[in-house]
Formats: structure tokens, sequence, C-alpha cells
């Protein structure tokens, strides 16, 4: 059964995706042909299944210590003027 | 001097005083300036090479503690941070991009005197099976460079295949590490999901991805798991190994194991003859060997394509959310621009592959769409775990060939977006399940290499090495010919 | 009839360090971007390291 994705649902994505498309339609057509092909996962009968999810110990998570990070991180990064970050304005 | 030299053997000779570490890391060094710029397996060579082999020759001759890799060159998929140097993922967002700590897996090599060679090639972001989708360029198969040499830690593959170095490590989603590994006939090993730490691998699917060696000998894939396998502090998912030797009892054979062939991995439709042959001799050889080989059906095999794109692509999409190109990335002034549109600008720079599975990980967990892919695909997952959990009461290795085909030519693959992804149809289902995989150079048809597949449960890394090891040892492929 | 949600943020500024990392929580003392780790700063390849105080915290209500 063909997918009934659409190009604008699509185009939608990208955008709260934040990426600007320039030229949809290349992109489109192939992220329709791969959504096409997850149509397969509606004949595995797994409607009945639980959902197994990763399980930790208690334990193991990490002790609430504060351990200050001593290494000059912001000398790695772009943008930062002394202790400011120097980004683009928010209209 | 063999640059084609085991790491095991490498470590005799440099004991024995065969050679410095000078001197092999210089005749590396020369290898990848004859090869590489046909290869292209390096997208970054390491300047400071020569200087650390130096400082280990002189802590062997002052005799020194020397760690266990004796100087021996290391490279590493550009996916894996080192402090001070660039990790691109092969992608021009992060073309400037210089990493502020070491990943613990380096640090660990770092200080058993390993010396990491360079960064290799890879699809960017590591989504891909066949380097075609890096943004430098991809690399070659050493064995015919008209082909592709697999995915997506094809640099790591080229670079041990072509003996630019002894051993690699890649990294493994849905088949990175044994898909390049098959494909340039070297050894690949996914470990355990939690058995090496994550710490410093730029994260596109943190449920599922590992670590692992790319090798040329199944031993050289146990030395180097013993090092950088066990528990980090940096990663939460990480397990205590317990210190296992990897390397003991390798070569105890496998007398007596249970091993299943299964089913729709070795009967699918995108199967080649020349596959579905070399497999067939593979379970003549285990059968030889003492083994006794059975059918095994995995009915969710079919879709764990789907279920593998669906959940990936969500996790990449979150994962991918932070480059912004304020803090890291690239050069491009943001002078003039508002916010939003330069970061949706910014984030343009993204490959095609990439964009395609953002998008995807955009829509398939999405309010309206996530019942039918993402719910489903975890569902699926779910089931598959339960199905190999099942599975491994009755058998103790599972098989399969590594990649449906063999290596194939530059484009032939990347138009048709579903015959692309089917290349990972044996691989995924170690990768959904966690479960430990392998893959073991077999057979070169036609002058290209074909890899087996074996699987093992959880943490029977010890054992499934064993069983690669007595397969490897039945084989005798020619040399590579570049 | 109208409706009114109430969205609630609760910061644990009593706990010792943040929820991810092992940064101070309490932040307010430090000059901006003082305070910081590679987790925290989202740097490729950072993982999270989930605070067992404030899971504790969070499930005992």
């Amino acid at each position: 059964m063909k997918s009934l994705v659409t190009e604008e649902e699509i185009s939608n994505v990208a955008k709260l995706m934040k990426i600007d498309l320039e030229d949809h339609t290349a992109h489109i057509k192939r992220v329709q042909k791969m959504l096409e092909y997850f149509d397969i996962l509606d004949n595995a009968n797994v409607e009945s299944e639980e959902i197994t999810v990763q399980e930790t110990d208690l334990d193991k998570l990490r002790d609430d210590k504060h351990n200050p990070y001593d290494k000059n991180l912001l000398k790695f990064l772009k943008s930062y003027q002394g202790k400011y970050v120097k980004a683009p304005k928010l209209n | 001097m063999d640059l084609g030299i085991s790491a095991l053997n490498y470590v005799s000779s440099i004991k024995n005083g065969e050679f410095t570490v000078e001197e092999f890391t210089s005749k590396s060094l020369e290898r990848i300036s004859q090869v590489d710029e046909k290869l292209h397996a390096f997208l970054r060579v390491n300047d400071l090479a020569i200087k650390n082999a130096r400082e280990i020759d002189t802590k062997i001759k002052s005799n020194q503690n020397v760690g266990k890799c004796y100087g021996m060159p290391i490279s590493v998929k550009d996916n894996m941070c080192i402090e001070g140097s660039k990790t691109t993922c092969a992608s021009k967002v992060l073309e400037n991009f210089i990493a502020p700590y070491t990943s613990t897996v380096i640090s660990k090599l770092n200080s058993e005197d390993a010396i990491i060679i360079g960064k290799t090639n890879m699809d960017e972001f590591a989504m891909g099976l066949s380097t075609e989708y890096s943004a430098y360029g991809p690399s070659r198969n050493p064995w015919n460079i008209d082909y592709v040499p697999g995915g997506s830690s094809g640099g790591s593959g080229v670079s041990v295949s072509a003996n630019e170095c002894i051993a690699s490590l890649g990294s493994d989603t849905g088949g990175s590490i044994r898909n390049p590994a098959s494909f340039c006939s070297v050894v690949g090993l996914k470990p355990t999901y939690g058995l090496v730490s994550r710490y410093g691998l730029v994260s596109y699917a943190n449920s599922i991805e590992q670590i692992g060696p790319m090798t040329k000998t199944v031993e050289d894939s146990a030395f180097l798991l013993n090092i950088i396998s066990g528990i980090d502090s940096n990663d939460n998912t990480t397990i205590d190994n317990k210190n296992q030797d990897y390397l003991r009892d390798i070569d105890i054979g496998v007398s007596g194991k249970k091993i299943g062939i299964v089913t729709e991995m070795t009967n699918s439709e995108g199967l080649s003859a020349e596959v579905a042959n070399a497999t067939n001799d593979a379970v003549k050889t285990f059968e030889k060997l003492g083994a006794n080989c059975e059918h095994v059906s995995l009915q969710m095999v079919p879709y764990t394509v789907a279920a593998y794109y669906t959940i990936t692509s969500t996790e990449a999409g979150s994962n991918l959310a932070r480059y912004d190109n304020i803090r890291y990335g690239y050069e491009f002034d943001s002078s003039g621009f508002e916010f939003n549109s330069y970061i949706s600008q910014a984030r343009s720079k993204f490959g095609p592959e990439v964009i395609r599975r953002m998008i995807l990980g955009g829509f398939v967990p999405s309010a309206g769409h996530a019942g039918k892919y993402f719910l489903k695909a975890l569902k699926v997952k779910s089931k598959l775990i339960a199905e190999i959990n099942h599975v491994f009461e009755k058998f103790d290795f599972l098989i399969s060939p590594t990649v449906p085909i063999q290596p194939f030519k530059f484009g032939e693959k990347i138009q048709d977006p579903v015959s692309f992804m089917m290349i990972d149809f044996n691989t995924v289902t170690a990768n959904l399940t966690g479960i430990p995989a392998i893959s073991v150079p077999y057979k070169i048809t036609n002058g290209l290499p074909i890899g087996i597949q074996i699987m093992a449960n959880h943490l029977e890394e010890h054992s499934l090495l064993q069983t690669a090891y007595a397969l490897e040892k039945t084989v005798d492929l020619p040399e590579v010919p570049v | 009839m109208t409706k009114i949600g109430l969205e609630i943020h609760c910061q644990l500024t009593k706990l010792e360090s943040k929820l991810f990392c092992p940064c101070k929580a309490d932040y307010r003392e430090f000059e901006p971007n003082t305070n910081i780790c590679p987790v925290c700063m989202g740097i490729p390849g950072s993982l999270p390291l989930l605070n067992k105080k404030a899971v504790e915290k969070a499930t005992r209500c």
C-alpha cells in the first residue's frame, strides 16, 4: 500500500528539524521511497508485543557530587569572546 | 620488515629487536604516502607519529615499563574524539571541530603505548554502507579500486587491508565495522552493547552503536578487545567484563558446538550466488571441525532493516540537533544573519544521506505517525530480542554471510534507497539485540572478498573469538594486490 | 469553560551537581560559561550521566 506521506508533510518536518532545503524534490522523493519501504513493519504482527526497555540499576547511576571540570574548554570552541558566546540575533 | 604482520607478531618482533618502533612507523608512513592518494583511507595523518615512536623506543632501550602495544600504528575512525585534534565525522559541518577531550578507548590505547597514526575516512556521521557518503570523497577498495570498501568504517577497513597500519578502531551501528571488514577482507568485531565505552564517540544512534577493532587476525581483535573493553564512569551504559582475557584458550576449537545457520539470512532475495556458495562452504568447514550445524529461523529478520532505520533515524535526529555551528563546526560568519535562519543555513551543509535520515527521524516518531513507524519498530526489536534469547538456549553460535553481496562498483547501489538499505540485511540483527558479532574473511571470488559473520549471545566474546579463530585457521587467502 | 494549564518547573539547586553531569547545580554565583563541562556543553561524543539523587527525589512522590 502506497504511503500517504505528502511532500508538504516532509517539507514541514524538514523545517522543524531546522534544515533549510533549497531543492526539496530530490530529498523528498527519496524519503517517500524509504517510508514506503517501512510499511513492511505492518506485516510483522507485533501489535500485542510489549516494548522492552533498557534497564539500569539505580546503584549504577552517578553519585550527586560536585566535580568541577578543570580543563579550559572554551579555548577549543568557536564564537567565544571571554566568557560570552557570540551568536546571531533572535528576531 | 613486513607491513602485513599481525599485531601479536609485531610485538614479538619489537621485543626480539628485529626492528625498532621508529623503523616500523617510518615504513608505515611511507606506505601511506605511496598508496593513500589512490585509496583515500585517511583524512588526516598524525605528524607526531615519529616523535611518539622515538619516545617508545627510548622506553624500550632503557628497560622501562612499556605498554602492551609497543608502538604499533593504529588508525581510528574520524568520529572518535582526540584532544587537540580535528574530529570531522567526514562532514563539512564539523570541518573545523577540534575535540577538547580524548575518547576513553583512545586513552586506553595511548596508555598501552599504541601510536594513533591517523584518522580514517567514513560515511558522514556514520550514515552509510559504502563510504560514498563521505563529504571528503570516498575510500577505495584495495582489492579493486573501482569497488567500494564498504562502510561506514570504510577508511578503517582499507587502512588495515592495505597494510597502512596494523589495526583500526571502527564503530558499528548497523554493520559499519563488519560490512567493510567483509568487503576489505579483514577481521571486524562488533562487541556486546556496553562492553566498550562510547565516551568520545560522536553519537549517531546511542542505544545500539559500539566501537570495535578491525584487524588482520582474530587474535589481534582479541588483543585489542582486552585493552579497550571494560566499565567507564563516563559512559553509564558500560558493563563490567571482570577483566576477561579474550586471548586465553583462543585455539580451543569448535568440537561439539551447536551452530545455527540463520535461514532468513542465507536464503534472502538479495543473496548473490557467490556469497551463497562461500557460506555453504563455511558450513561444511565448521562441520569438518566437529561442530553441529543446523538451520534456524529468526522470523523478525525480514523486518529488521525497516526497524533499524526507523529507530536510528529517530535517535540521529535527536543526536544531530546540537549541530548549530555556534560553538563548534566550520567557518561561516554569522554577521547579518537572524538566529534561526543562520542555524538552518549552517545545517544545510549536512550531506544528502544525513539530511534524509534527520527528516525521517523527525517524521517517524511524530504524533500521528509514531504508532505506525517508531513504536512498531520498537516492538519488532523487542520480539527479535525474545527470539534471539530463545535461539541461544539451543545454539552456541549463529552464522550467516556478513553481507548478502560482494563489494559493488561506485555509484551502483547509491541510486536506489531500498536496495542500498538491504545491504545491512544480515548485520542489523546484532545491533538491535546488542549481541556480539564478528566478520571473518573467508574467500576471494572474482578478485573480491567475502566474509562470514558469526554471532554469539551477550558477553560471549570469549567463545565467539574461539569460533572465529577456528574458521580463520582453515583459510588461506591471497595477499592484497595493492 | 476556561481551561488553565499549569506548567510547573522545579529547580533542584539543593542538589550538589547538575542532572546529567557533575558540574555544580547551584549555578547562581558563577559567571557565564564557567560552570561547564563537555556534557552540559553538548560537545560531540559526550554522554549524559544521570544524577542518582535526582531520580530518588523524583520517584519518591
